[in-house]
């Protein structure tokens, strides 16, 4: 089974209504003062999601003008698939390791820098993975 | 899984690209599959077989 993916400007405007979406949420929250707490490092809720608008102006414009055509044939499915289910395995078993350590010495890590460390590892490990299994098959 | 893929694709002067865009997979897939380090579905299989112009898979694909 082989599909291959190129950038349409049909799913070039889904991006950016997406994206407008996510930005103009973000000046909402912002002007009604919602979600003024402390988020992932931003002052506020607001200001995060107007973060991740302009991150993701810049990745779809990157898309948009290399226009690469990417196919993804069965053994990189494989390969996906074999990533994602290592990596979940790895994430279950860290995340029990991590409830046993808590007992044992409690993690006094805030909750939102926990989380941002935990996303960050989980597609570090990801793409290591990914890249070791490439080699391997 | 052994192949002859290599073999018939030099004998037929296909590059490896010029396979991978006749089977529409990618160059690296192809490389895996003469270095016998990734087995091919039957779908596959079957068109790299067409692709070479051969008339079956086992011409192509040993089993070890």
């Amino acid at each position: 089974m082989t599909s291959k993916k190129v950038v349409t400007k049909k799913g070039m405007m889904y991006r950016i209504v997406f994206i407008a979406v996510l930005m103009a949420g973000g000046f909402l929250l912002n002007t009604y003062n919602i979600g003024t707490n402390e988020l992932f490092g931003f002052s506020t809720v607001g200001n995060y999601l107007i973060y991740i608008g302009f991150v993701m102006i810049l990745v779809t414009s990157i898309m948009y003008f290399t226009k690469r055509e990417k196919i993804i044939d069965e053994r990189i499915e494989m390969l996906r698939y074999r990533a994602g289910t290592l990596t979940y395995m790895v994430f279950i078993f860290v995340a029990f390791a991590l409830i046993i350590l808590d007992g044992i010495r409690p993690i006094t890590m805030r909750y939102s820098l926990f989380i941002s460390y935990a996303v960050c590892a989980v597609l570090l490990f990801y793409v290591i993975t990914y890249k070791v299994l490439d080699r391997k098959y | 899984m052994k192949t002859k893929i290599k073999e018939f694709r030099k004998e037929q002067k296909i590059t490896q690209e010029e396979l991978a865009a006749m089977v529409e997979v990618t160059r690296q897939t192809i490389n895996s599959l003469e270095q016998g380090r990734y087995n091919p579905s039957l779908e596959l299989a079957y068109k790299i077989t067409k692709a070479l112009h051969k008339d079956k898979i086992e011409d192509i694909f040993i089993m070890d």
